[in-house]
């Protein structure tokens, strides 16, 4: 098999030719399913009826599919933002569900990874797969018993039904103990001389080290909380409870002129979040996939 | 030693938070599944392995997880190697790096109602695709993508182009790490890029692929979410899976049900672990030699 | 760096705009929510907590102290000589007494003329001859409403109706009859038969006279000179919902709130927003002052109130005890007594039935009764309405709280569903649960329904319903674990041939004649109405579907389809053509009555809900007696389906609640959502004649109208009813994959096998579910 390998070479040049245009390949068909969508949420309501609206029911058949709005106009974001009281107290909900959740991932998950990833002690493998077990399980699995322990705590129809189970799952720990395990020993081998106990080793080196695969966990927790769907929808019966998640599916087959705007609006925070923090996610992946 | 006995203990009080609403959020609920399962669906009359026998037996249970197993050896092969072809070209991509990066990441983020919205526009039967289809084959394509023969591939897509992105970072995580050096040794060597790739970038890689493997599959659970919006309630027998049969079951009370198949779920899963545990042992086993 | 720093720049400029625009959007929509709300009133704990939230099923008040004082409703016996008479006014005149007028009616219900009287006392006296002497000496007319004006004169608007429909307003007069008074601004307009009938008409203190009309109200002056107009809420035709006057305002209902406007000027003051007031909805709204500037609005939610300036409704009188609550009773004026009391005045339906009732506060009754059972529906129903009110009067210390699964937009999700079914796995849920929409079956099977057997050995015995709709709901063990309240029974109208043609499958596909028999409908309908009328051919007595049979159930619907021009949807252009709906029937079958009277298909259905309901067939069959009208099958619709929470704190408490829903008291009562199966209720029913009562129907060049059939034919009308017995309920869920599988099929992109194979496996993939 090498000599195979040795006799296939191509020209710098043409390799990146046909990189690039893989590439564009590929993100294109992101960007035209996405600059649809982007469009379409400028387009007014005749033009969203005339053009996308019938395969949901309303609307003329056919699709007539453009990359750029007719008339481009404000008004499905106007309607979205200044009109629609709902939008906003589910847009807070969202807030108040997903940040609470993410601080106590981090006060949570930071030491238990830690622990897994520094610590030696009896059953640390086999308690760490069933961390992972349990990350993997559907919620569907589990769903009415969690029903019921949260009603038996009261917690039902609250905000807190979803941050208390949210703060202890298993995926933040996960990404973590990766990104824990690849600080090298040198570092804190070096803390140690210093004269420093575990508690400041953990505090002062391990965790500014592992910050990228924090980052990282808590930006993955963030866009899984913002999107979440099944957990909302078991536990919150009041509807001036839900947040943004379950906003999309609902005006979809009511508002379709809204769900494009809507679309966007929602992606934003992650995005935004995410783009701000590219350069540490870049880091903490990095950390959490390496072996050292 | 002392060290290592020390961490021992402390190890207790660094989980402590992390277990005790583990217990009650995840172990309690679990415990109480595997319970459920042995009893009737009001959880009032001890029920004996009838439940197994009869989930076991059960049409819909078996399709369900065919359905399921069938997506996962299909969709995450795929994803695997699709998200590492990508990375290697975007990693090695220079100047467009940025943009091609997040722009694939993207689809990650869209909610699952949005994608739908603009997947039906697509696949609907005045949609897009068809009318493509139509334009270049002269023939009026009526076909309905979302029900049929075609749900699968559907969905399977569906999940590539949400799922591409995620795994590609975590594969250019992994691989940024493989230090210059090692390309360097085997370039003079005399190794093309192709044998780079072979014998030094995959190696590397061992433990993202594990990463990969075991997020790939969570995010394909999800996937449920697509697949009701698109296809309703009961879609094409190809994309019928587990979630949709919980779902069910759940509006007819046969919750006995629900756990007992979880509980065979469970069981599986650590079956196929330990599978993937013995080979990925004796890999090792071999490569120490 | 710099491309760093732009991005979050980028990004907090972003936040902060989305931060900002949602604290404005908040400030609206903190307000819009609360304020929209009725607040306990919390001093005298009086009652009433409204919202969207869907409560679970236990009497939260057990922990907190129990607080005093309620409203009571007692009713005012009615003056002797009124006892039969129709509902005019009830207002406080001249001398701040009270005054009631009632009109007397003859056999034919036309008012011949019109009763005053007094309060006085504890007792009503008449004023006799009043309105020979007050009425106009020129023309005949029906009274329809008396009152007092601001500027201290009595008047009163009625209708001629010789001449086509003029309205009149009049003024008392000290000697003599009444003055007309503005007769210009009532005139019709050219080539029209009746001018502006207003539904109320007020005078304010100088005089002016304010007309309320439909969407507008228009101030004139005496001598007829228009001085504004001013907008308001259509909310139909009842006199005293439209709103009122001040010495400086006039109050109305707008969209969505109460509008207050300037006399003076005709200028808007101030909107205050009422959740639940909207225009769409029934119009027994009453409007009133209390004098300071504040609003009273009276509903059958009770009496809520604001104060001036405030934007906070506090409900006083809960309306879900008493009468107001009742859905038999059509709340016709209430007003504030002289010392914190209310008087209000309902009639029941047909304008009949005249009731008054008193409402004065007692500081010695618990503000809620102490007792809570709850009633849990997908949507809400008159017929359990009726039942709760009847129920909290006969007990008054239980409170029946009604809960709808449907959301504030009206709809059901599966969602609705599975919340509901995890408080009854919870072991918890209403006490009482209307099963329509519900996976009733998968309830039985796991034991969440109570055996009723006893309950309806007991109604049998005592006031008994239909026999065979009971023997209907009995299971082999002899259990009895749900009962329709209500029955909705389809008919089929038609010659011989076309009757013959609807009894089975074949018979419909081979139908022949000139015109289609089923008349042009969507798919779906048609789907659907298949299905419902051939459930027992198609299903059989255990409910299976076998392929063959839905191969040749296709078949039947394409031939029917081919003949009537069904199609999945219809255009504007040609739901005009062919004067049929886009939209889903009750069980797919259209009230195809008139269709069939203009000669356009074989055979005319209607859906038997009420008496009302058979009017125009009646009409039809009255111009055919050529034709037969049978039921099909002899099935029916059961509605109202009643049953009771294994898992309820309240069994006996529960089952008498059933019991009542079965009472005469109930079922005889006309609330348009299907036929009593109680058979004493059916014998009252079938005696009530109204002769009034008219229906017509049509579009330009067709028109048909009926009233109220006869004795002899509502006999008929409940022999037809009284001879179903075979129960359809279809599994929407399988009648869901059946319509979504036929779509290709009967537009002929698939041939029937392969359509009927896919539906097969659909089916039996849900069945296989439950296996």
């Amino acid at each position: 098999m090498p000599d195979v390998f040795r006799k296939i070479k191509g020209s710098k040049r043409g390799n990146a030719c046909i990189r690039t245009a893989f590439l564009s390949f590929a993100c294109l068909s992101v960007w035209l399913p996405l600059i649809l969508m982007v469009s379409a949420s400028f387009m007014p309501k005749d033009e969203l009826l005339w053009r996308y609206l019938s395969p949901m029911g309303i609307g003329m058949a056919p699709v007539r599919a453009s990359l750029i709005p007719s008339y481009p106009t404000m008004e499905a974001f106007a309607e979205l933002l200044f009109r629609s009281p709902g939008f906003f107290v589910m847009f807070w909900n969202s807030c108040i569900q997903v940040f609470p959740m993410l601080f106590g991932q981090f006060l949570v998950g930071v030491p238990a990874a830690w622990a897994f990833a520094r610590f030696e002690f009896p059953g640390k493998k086999g308690l760490f797969l069933f961390y992972i077990l349990l990350m993997v399980l559907p919620f569907q699995v589990t769903q009415v018993s969690n029903y019921l322990v949260l009603d038996r705590l009261g917690l039902l129809n609250s905000h807190l039904s979803l941050i208390l189970p949210g703060i202890w799952s298993a995926f933040p720990v996960f990404i973590m103990t990766r990104s824990f395990e690849a600080v090298p020993k040198t570092l804190l081998e070096a803390a140690y001389l210093d004269g420093a106990g575990e508690g400041q080793a953990f505090f002062l080196v391990g965790i500014p080290a592992g910050s990228p695969g924090i980052v990282t966990a808590l930006t993955l927790s963030f866009i899984d909380g913002w999107n979440a769907l099944e957990q909302p929808m078991a536990y919150l019966k009041d509807r001036s409870l839900w947040p943004l998640s379950l906003y999309l599916p609902d005006i979809v087959q009511d508002k379709a002129s809204v769900a494009f705007a809507a679309g966007i609006v929602m992606m934003m925070p992650p995005v935004l979040l995410y783009l701000n923090g590219e350069g540490e996610l870049e880091q903490g992946v990095a950390a959490s996939g390496v072996k050292e | 030693m002392k060290r290592k006995r020390r961490q021992a203990w402390l190890s207790v009080l660094f989980l402590a938070p992390s277990l005790s609403g583990v217990f009650v959020f995840m172990i309690l609920p679990f415990v109480d599944v595997v319970r459920r399962s042995f009893l009737d669906a009001m959880g009032k009359t001890f029920m004996g392995t009838d439940n197994y026998g009869l989930v076991w037996k059960n049409e819909a249970f078996r399709l369900a997880s065919r359905n399921t197993l069938h997506f996962l050896m299909t969709a995450i092969p795929l994803l695997f190697v699709l998200s590492l072809v990508l990375s290697l070209l975007v990693y090695r991509a220079g100047k467009g790096r940025r943009i091609f990066k997040t722009s694939l990441v993207l689809p990650m983020v869209i909610p699952a109602a949005a994608v739908v919205l603009v997947w039906k526009i697509f696949l609907c039967m005045d949609g897009i695709l068809n009318q493509v289809l139509s334009g270049i084959s002269g023939e009026i394509q009526n076909v309905d993508w979302v029900h049929g023969e075609t749900a699968f591939s559907v969905l399977v897509v569906t999940y590539l182009w949400k799922n591409i992105g995620y795994d590609m970072l975590l594969w250019l995580a992994g691989l940024s790490a493989i230090p210059e050096s090692l390309y360097d040794a085997a370039r003079v060597d005399g190794a093309g890029g192709l044998a780079q790739i072979w014998y030094i970038t995959l190696p590397c890689l061992q433990k993202t692929m594990g990463l990969v493997v075991i997020l790939s599959i969570v995010n394909s659970f999800r996937v449920y979410r697509e697949a009701y919006l698109l296809a309703g309630s009961y879609p094409d027998q190809t994309i019928y899976m587990i979630p949709h049969l919980f779902g069910h079951w759940f509006l007819t009370l046969d919750v006995q049900k629900m756990s007992t198949a979880a509980v065979l779920l469970v069981l599986a899963a650590l079956a196929a672990a330990a599978v993937f545990e013995l080979l990925l042992y004796g890999r090792n086993k071999e490569r120490s030699r | 760096m710099k491309k760093k720093t732009i991005k979050s720049v980028m990004a907090m400029v972003t936040a902060a705009g989305l931060v900002a625009a949602m604290l404005s959007g908040c400030g609206s929509a903190g307000n819009g929510q609360e304020s929209d709300g009725m607040e306990n009133r919390k001093e005298d704990g009086l009652p009433g907590q409204k919202g969207d939230v869907l409560e679970t099923g236990k009497d939260g008040g057990s922990d907190r102290p129990v607080a005093m004082g309620r409203y009571v409703e007692t009713e005012i016996p009615l003056p002797e000589k009124a006892a039969q008479d129709g509902f005019v006014s009830l207002f406080y005149g001249r001398d701040d007494k009270l005054e009631l007028y009632t009109s007397i009616r003859d056999k034919a219900e036309n008012i011949t003329g019109v009763r005053r009287f007094l309060r006085e006392e504890e007792d009503w006296k008449e004023d006799e001859g009043w309105w020979d002497r007050v009425k106009p000496q020129d023309l005949s007319v029906e009274i329809r409403r008396v009152f007092y004006g601001l500027d201290g004169n009595y008047y009163f608007s009625a209708m001629t109706t010789e001449n086509g429909y003029i309205c009149h307003l009049y003024q008392v007069q000290d000697d003599g009859p009444g003055a007309d008074m503005i007769p210009e601004a009532f005139q019709p307009e050219k080539g029209r038969t009746y001018g502006l009938i207003p539904t109320k008409i007020e005078v304010g203190k100088d005089g002016n006279i304010l007309v309320h009309g439909f969407e507008t109200a228009v101030c004139y002056r005496p001598d007829g000179e228009k001085m504004f107009s001013m907008e308001k809420a259509w909310n139909g035709s009842s006199e005293s919902s439209t709103g009122y006057l001040t010495e400086e305002e006039f109050v109305t209902r707008v969209d969505s709130g109460v509008a207050r406007y300037s006399l003076k000027s005709g200028q808007l003051i101030e909107t205050i927003a009422y959740e639940g007031m909207d225009a769409e909805t029934d119009e027994g709204l009453i409007l009133f002052g209390d004098g300071d500037g504040g609003v009273f609005a009276a509903s059958e939610d009770g009496l809520a109130h604001v104060n001036e300036g405030g934007s906070l409704w506090e409900l006083l009188i809960d309306g879900s005890l008493n009468t107001m609550g009742m859905r038999n009773m059509y709340l016709q004026t209430f007003l504030k007594g002289e010392k914190e009391d209310y008087y209000g005045a309902f009639v029941a339906q047909g304008g009949k039935g005249m009731m008054l009732c008193h409402y004065a506060y007692d500081p010695d009754m618990a503000a809620a009764p102490p007792v809570t059972l709850t009633v849990y529906g997908l949507e809400d129903n008159s017929t359990v309405r009726q039942a709760a009110s009847l129920f909290q009067k006969n007990h008054p210390e239980v409170k029946v709280e009604l809960l709808n699964g449907a959301n504030q937009d009206g709809k059901v999700s599966e969602e609705t569903i599975r919340a509901l079914n995890t408080e009854l796995l919870g072991g918890q849920g209403a006490d009482v649960l209307i099963l329509d929409g519900l996976p009733a079956r998968a309830y039985q099977e796991k034991g969440i329904l109570m055996d009723l057997r006893e309950v309806f050995e007991r109604i049998q015995k005592e006031n008994p319903v239909m026999e065979q709709v009971v023997a209907g709901f009995t299971e082999k063990d002899g259990g009895i674990y749900q009962m329709p309240a209500r029955i909705s029974v389809p008919i089929i109208m038609g010659t011989e041939p076309a009757i013959r043609a609807m009894e089975s499958l074949d018979a419909m596909a081979g139908y022949e004649g000139d015109v289609p028999l089923i008349y042009t409908t969507t798919y779906e309908n048609l789907l659907r109405m298949v299905a419902n009328t051939h459930y027992k051919e198609m299903f059989g007595d255990d409910g299976t579907l076998a392929e063959e049979m839905l191969v040749k159930y296709l078949k039947s619907v394409k031939t029917l389809a081919e003949r009537n021009g069904a199609k999945s949807m219809f255009t504007e252009e040609e739901l005009e053509r062919f004067r049929t709906g886009n939209n889903v029937a009750p069980y797919g079958i259209r009230n195809t009555e008139t269709d069939f009277d203009q000669g356009r298909s074989g055979c005319g259905t209607s859906n038997l809900d009420g008496m009302y309901s058979a009017i125009i067939p009646e009409a039809v069959m009255e111009k055919h007696p050529e034709a037969q009208r049978e039921s099909i099958g002899g099935i029916y619709f059961p509605k109202v389906l009643v049953g009771v929470n294994m898992a309820t704190s309240q069994p006996e408490l529960a089952k008498e609640f059933v019991r009542q829903i079965f009472d005469t008291e109930v079922q005889k009562e006309e609330l348009y959502d299907g036929f009593p199966i109680g058979l004493e209720a059916q014998r009252i029913n079938c005696e009530n004649d109204r002769p009034n009562y008219s229906v017509s129907t049509g579009y330009e060049d067709y028109s048909i109208s009926g009233s109220w059939p006869v004795l002899e034919r509502r006999e008929k009308i409940y022999e037809l009813i009284r001879s179903v017995s075979v129960p359809v309920r279809m599994d929407e869920t399988v009648m869901k994959m059946i319509v979504d599988g036929a779509a290709d099929y009967l537009d002929g992109k698939a041939t029937a096998e392969q359509a009927a194979g896919a539906i097969y496996r659909q089916i039996a993939l849900y069945q296989a579910e439950q296996g």
